[in-house]
């Protein structure tokens, strides 16, 4: 009978063990596809936000201010081709932040019921990270309360900052910020 | 033993899981490195056309190694002097693909027209038009039609700041240039375009017709500086003789020159001399022998053409007499204890050059007839003045350092190559093809040359023949330059010899070496 209750006893530790094994092991990977997922999601995003602005002209991005101001969504042209010694442009671009739905949204024609839309990242902050809504630049970036997508500009090159949080099952937060200066080459 | 499995295959999965992951974010790395070994192509693809190369560097088969990517440029010529170079980066399991289009050629300064950094006034009664050398003299251009002989068209007029046009005032004719009479009570008329700066305005008095744009120019008003070449004094030539005087071609340099009336000076091309103070008196006759080559006059503190001298050009190019006036400080040059103006440009009847005095404050009256093109910090035309500006100096060098300017960047769809297609680094990729990429100052494709220059003995020389073989060491200055894709350099693409405003040797010599 002792046998019996000893041997049991054991069994349960080892069970309860793979258990909490399991249940750690569990976290842990959530915790690594999240961070890795967010931190691909962000790259990701910055690299054709980049290569956007790349691809246009510095002066067709006048909204795009000097620092402490800034913009949330940029309208451009890209080049196509070069005819008779003169670059020629495509359609209309816009990349904006829809802070309702917490996308960066590129769409082109957006003026035209025609015009394609496609959402290039979810999970992006209302605010960029270590900022609040109060005036102040909390973040020590020279801009206050940014939004979770912001362009600037630094003399003839374009500060892009971004933004992305998104919290898991057992309510932890993962935010990961991605900062990229950008030269317009047109 | 469940116990153990369960762990082993828990961390399988993990692995796998990490794995995947490290995988897409190598992958996304080495897309941006891809993206940047391609723009050192273009940046080497650049320095290739700079250097009168083909632009095409490397090949698929071959391509250039640079850290640990590799890269090929692929170069097509376009209409309008204009190189597309398609540059292709590999880099890891990395592909980009962007394409630059660049014009080989361009003068920013000269296709201004007639143009001053700051304000241009035009005086009542002028007349602006303008003509193309490579069609032909200005005569056989001018229409007939016309109340007084000019082309009807193509004339330019432009400023950084503001432009002013006088308008009709004084009823009485006005004798111009060359025996033109303006009619009376002729405003001024410019048969072309009037362009104030970006942030400039255009005053047109009563009367005043302009035919083409007047819309702000987009130019910000930057003249480059002159940088004079350094050349050892040679003694004052000897104008005494009752003969005209000759200055070999070559490059030489003189201190004051002044000539007097009924005296010849004969500058024989391909020249480049220097003078810091060059007068003509009433009467003196200068004469640029440009058959053989361009004359260009560096003047570095006193340039004065008195009213009835002569300045002559046998081939009537502009773009065959170039003069480069640095002068700018006013001074007692005659010794009346009253400053003079270092720059007085009043030569009679017609003058076909080209005036580049970016740091003066020039005037032009109406005893010129200016063929060609000006650029001046200001400019100030006087009542019933005469200019004619040649659209063909647009493709010179006369003013800009050469340099080709890019039209337009994009991105293109990576090439369909072996290579490309093959996931696999591209060093491991070549070294298993038994292929050794080329060291990027190597994989240039040869271009072919056809140059004139002084060499170090002032004498004047002429090669043809491959770009890396152009020994640099002995180019004192380059004259003219023409390139061309075949060993037989004739221009037979179209293409034009050109001149640079400034050799700069140890440049030419650093960019032939130029390499990883």
């Amino acid at each position: 009978m002792v046998e019996v209750v000893i041997s049991l006893t054991i069994l349960g530790i080892i069970l309860g063990n793979i258990v909490m094994l399991q249940s750690a092991s569990a976290n842990a990977y959530e915790s690594g596809v999240f961070g890795s997922t967010l931190e691909d999601s962000a790259e990701s995003t910055m690299d054709r936000i980049a290569l956007a602005v790349m691809s246009t002209r510095i002066d067709s991005l006048d909204e795009v201010l000097a620092a402490p101001g800034f913009c949330s969504e940029i309208d451009y042209e890209v080049v196509l081709d070069v005819i008779d010694g003169e670059p020629v442009f495509g359609a209309p671009e816009k990349i904006e932040f829809l802070m309702s739905t917490g996308q960066v949204m590129w769409t082109r024609d957006p003026e035209s019921p025609e015009g394609v839309e496609i959402s290039w990242s979810r999970y992006v902050s209302e605010m960029l990270e270590g900022e609040v809504p109060n005036g102040v630049d909390d973040n020590g970036n020279g801009i206050a309360d940014e939004q979770g997508l912001a362009f600037n500009r630094d003399v003839n090159q374009i500060m892009i900052r971004l933004t992305l949080t998104r919290e898991d099952s057992n309510h932890v937060q993962y935010t990961k910020t991605k900062t990229r200066r950008v030269t317009c080459r047109n | 033993m469940v116990f153990v499995l369960v762990v082993a295959g828990m961390g399988v999965c993990m692995v796998q899981l990490h794995t995947s992951q490290s995988r897409r974010q190598e992958t996304s790395v080495d897309r941006k490195r891809a993206l940047y070994m391609a723009e050192a192509g273009l940046a080497e693809a650049f320095l290739s056309v700079v250097q009168g190369k083909t632009g095409n560097v490397g090949t698929p088969e071959l391509p250039a190694v640079i850290g640990d990517g590799v890269y090929w440029v692929e170069a097509t010529r376009l209409p309008t002097g204009l190189v597309s170079l398609l540059s292709t980066g590999l880099c890891g399991k990395g592909r980009f693909s962007i394409t630059a289009v660049i014009q080989r050629e361009s003068d920013p300064v000269a296709s201004l027209g007639v143009y001053a950094r700051t304000n241009v006034s035009v005086g009542y009664g002028s007349l602006i038009d303008g003509y193309s050398s490579k069609q032909g003299k200005f005569e056989s251009q001018v229409g007939m039609n016309q109340s007084s002989p000019t082309t009807g068209s193509g004339g330019k007029v432009q400023s950084g700041e503001n432009v002013t046009l006088e308008g009709r005032s004084h009823p009485s004719p006005a004798t111009g240039a060359g025996g033109l009479v303006a009619q009376s009570g002729v405003g001024t008329t410019i048969f072309g375009d009037a362009l104030p700066g970006p942030t400039g305005v255009l005053v047109m008095g009563s009367g005043v017709m302009v035919t083409g744009s007047t819309a702000p120019g987009e130019s910000n008003g930057a003249l480059p500086a002159i940088e004079t070449p350094q050349i050892a004094l040679s003694p004052a030539p000897d104008l005494g003789s009752g003969l005209p005087t000759i200055i070999s071609p070559g490059a030489h340099a003189f201190s004051t020159v002044e000539l007097k009336a009924s005296e010849v000076l004969v500058l024989e091309g391909p020249l480049r001399v220097v003078f810091e103070q060059l007068v003509l008196n009433e009467g003196a006759v200068l004469r640029a022998d440009n058959s053989a080559g361009v004359v260009t006059v560096f003047v570095s503190e006193r340039l004065q053409f008195s009213s009835g001298s002569v300045v002559e050009s046998i081939t009537e190019v502009p773009a065959d007499l170039v003069f480069m006036v640095s002068a700018h400080l006013w001074s007692d040059f005659d010794g009346d204890e009253i400053a003079d103006n270092p720059v007085e440009f009043n030569p009679s009847g017609k003058f076909y050059g080209y005036l580049y005095a970016p740091e003066s404050d020039l005037s032009l009256t109406s005893e010129t007839h200016l063929i060609g093109g000006v650029a001046a910090n200001s400019l100030a035309l006087a009542s019933g003045s005469r200019v004619t500006y040649d659209q063909a100096l647009a493709s010179t060098l006369i003013a800009s350092s050469g340099l080709p300017l890019q039209v337009a960047w994009r991105t293109s769809p990576v090439p369909d190559e072996p290579i490309c297609r093959s996931r696999r680094d591209p060093i491991s990729y070549l070294e298993d093809q038994g292929v050794v990429p080329l060291a990027s100052g190597s994989a240039h494709e040869e271009g072919f040359v056809k140059t004139i220059y002084v060499d170090n003995a002032g004498l004047v020389q002429e090669y043809m023949g491959p770009v890396s073989l152009v020994d640099w060491s002995d180019v004192n200055q380059v004259l003219s330059m023409m390139w061309d894709n075949d060993p037989v350099v004739d221009g037979d693409n179209g293409q034009e010899a050109h001149r640079p405003l400034v050799f700069n040797r140890n440049a030419a010599m650093s960019t032939q070496n130029f390499g990883f």
